[in-house]
């Protein structure tokens, strides 16, 4: 399974990482369920039923894509792979710490210690308002992991520098572009070093002048071999940066594989209508 | 008596009325945020125990209140002076009302705030600290101020224990010269000194909230340390 592509990499797919095939996965899940409470009690209100047994293993440095269309349980997947949402069973792996163990979780500080190695840049930001660029990607250094705040700003200014935003160290959220804010929250996001990062829908609240800023420096953190995970609706980018694909649909993975085998090949009728759906845009 | 001999009764009589407002407000704060946080807490035994506290409180009058623990509690052994008693009354109280602020503050901030916290592997407490309180606390400023200004203001209830505070000692006075309209307009002027410039001083503080003035100084104080790193020129 983690040699998979290693044979049969295609022009313009990146060559694949998973060539050491006793290497440990980066992050893991195994037989992910998770069902929503329905949101009210009584009639027409049922569970919702959103991943039914998911599993997903992602080496060191491989970027993985996860595509599908609204409400195939995305967002829930990827949420629950650093823990922000509790799965009901499955397990949860990442960096030699296992997180979740069929309804069994790791307590409060071991839970922090395995989030602060899996990073998560999200659709809305979720920049903290009321301080200033640096101060947002020190923050997670001075109260998480103990730096001074001179050691952290200075930190967070090369940090800033290297995703363009030199200029914009003392402006306050309101103050920055979407694409702007989205790179700030990816430099807060990279300031705690974590080993893998995962990206849900990350240029899905920009304007689309400002897709390309944001995607540019997510091309940059691949070139540097960070381990990603990227739930996108640009297939482009994520045929162009992908080891692999993964088709979610009604909360089961329908198939995955490399860029070209799931864009020009797909197997799966549900993949074939997807991809010709959106693929041509 | 003339009107010279009360003036040092009255200045007393203050002093005490601002006792009370600041251990009533130091205790209610301090509830307050408890139950608050009790209240957006998950674990649901502790949010029905500060929901019911709320309800309770919230739908007694704090005089009859102050009755149960400065008449009703020797009763059954609990005896308190006045000062704790009006003190605690004002707690328990206030602690109610300021709970509902507070949570309601807590419950402004968007959930995004709080997962942005935790995805960067901060603790619940370092997120609740540094991310959840100071955007809660922006956002319940206006009502704490007007509670803040209603303690001060409430704090004459205290008289019904003799409570030593500026209207006990006002029909201390009256009952001695017969001056009721002076002695009690003089007293009700010495609320108003008092609780003009604090509401006015929480509107200020609001409005220079608003203006981003503390915005300005946070990015002045960060230009100085960035340059003093030398992280810009
Ligand atoms: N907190 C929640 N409570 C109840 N239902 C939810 C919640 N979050 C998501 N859902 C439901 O779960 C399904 C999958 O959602 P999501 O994982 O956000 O999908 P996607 O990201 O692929 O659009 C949707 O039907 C959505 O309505
Ligand atoms: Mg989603």
């Amino acid at each position: 399974m983690s040699g998979e592509g290693a044979g049969e990499v295609t022009i313009g797919a990146p060559a694949s990482p998973a060539a050491t095939p006793s290497a440990l996965p980066a992050i893991e899940v195994r037989e992910l369920y998770k069902t929503y409470p329905p949101q009210r009690r009584g009639r027409g209100f049922e569970p919702t039923p959103v991943l039914k047994g998911v599993s997903l293993s992602v080496q060191n440095g491989e970027h993985v894509s996860i595509i599908g269309r609204s409400g195939s349980g995305k967002s829930t997947m990827i949420r629950c792979m650093n823990l922000l949402e509790m799965p009901d069973a499955g397990v949860v792996r990442a960096n030699g710490i296992t997180a979740f163990d069929d309804g069994l979780k790791v307590n409060g500080r071991g839970l922090v210690e395995f989030r602060r190695g899996v990073g998560m840049v999200f659709q809305q930001f979720n920049l903290f308002p009321h301080l200033t660029a640096a101060e947002n990607v020190s923050l997670p250094m001075t109260k998480g992991i103990g730096l001074s705040r001179l050691d952290a700003l200075a930190r967070a200014a090369s940090m800033l520098r290297k995703v363009g935003l030199a200029d914009k160290m003392g402006s306050f959220p309101h103050e920055l572009s979407g694409g702007q804010q989205q790179r700030v929250a990816i430099a807060r996001t990279l300031a705690v070093q974590p080993k893998v990062v995962l990206f849900d829908e990350p240029t899905s609240a920009l304007d689309p002048e400002l897709v390309g800023e944001v995607l540019e420096v997510l091309r940059e953190l691949a070139g540097e071999g960070m381990t990603m995970v990227i739930v996108t609706h640009e297939l482009a980018f994520a045929a162009e940066v992908s080891h692999r694909i993964v088709f979610l649909d009604g909360g089961e993975i329908a198939e995955q594989g490399t860029p070209d085998q799931l864009f020009r090949n797909p197997t799966n009728p549900r993949t074939q209508s997807f991809v010709s759906q959106f693929g041509t845009k | 008596m003339g009107s010279s001999l009360y003036w040092p009764a009255l200045g007393y009589a203050t002093l005490h009325t601002l006792e009370f407002t600041a251990l009533g407000l130091a205790g209610s704060l301090l509830l307050g945020l408890v139950l608050a946080l009790m209240k957006v807490g998950k674990w649901a035994p502790v949010r029905w125990v500060a929901i019911v506290y709320t309800e309770l409180l919230k739908n007694t009058p704090l005089l009859v209140v102050l009755y149960i623990i400065y008449f009703g509690l020797p009763s059954i052994g609990i005896i308190f002076d006045r000062l704790i008693a009006g003190s605690l009354a004002l707690t328990v109280c206030y602690a109610a009302y300021l709970s509902e602020i507070f949570r309601a503050g807590l419950q402004g901030v968007p959930n995004g705030q709080r997962e942005a916290g935790y995805a960067v592997g901060l603790s619940t407490f370092a997120v609740y600290w540094n991310i959840i309180l100071p955007q809660a606390f922006r956002l319940s400023l206006a009502a704490t101020g007007n509670m803040v200004v209603d303690v001060l203001k409430t704090t004459s209830l205290i008289s019904v224990i003799g409570g030593a505070e500026l209207l006990t000692s006002a029909e201390n006075i009256t009952a001695a010269n017969f001056e009721p309209m002076k002695v009690y307009l003089i007293v009700g002027g010495i609320y108003f000194a008092f609780c003009f410039p604090l509401s006015r001083l929480v509107v200020w503080y609001e409005t220079r909230l608003k203006a981003g003035k503390n915005r300005q100084r946070s990015r002045r104080r960060l230009e100085a340390e960035l340059r003093e790193i030398g992280a810009v020129a």
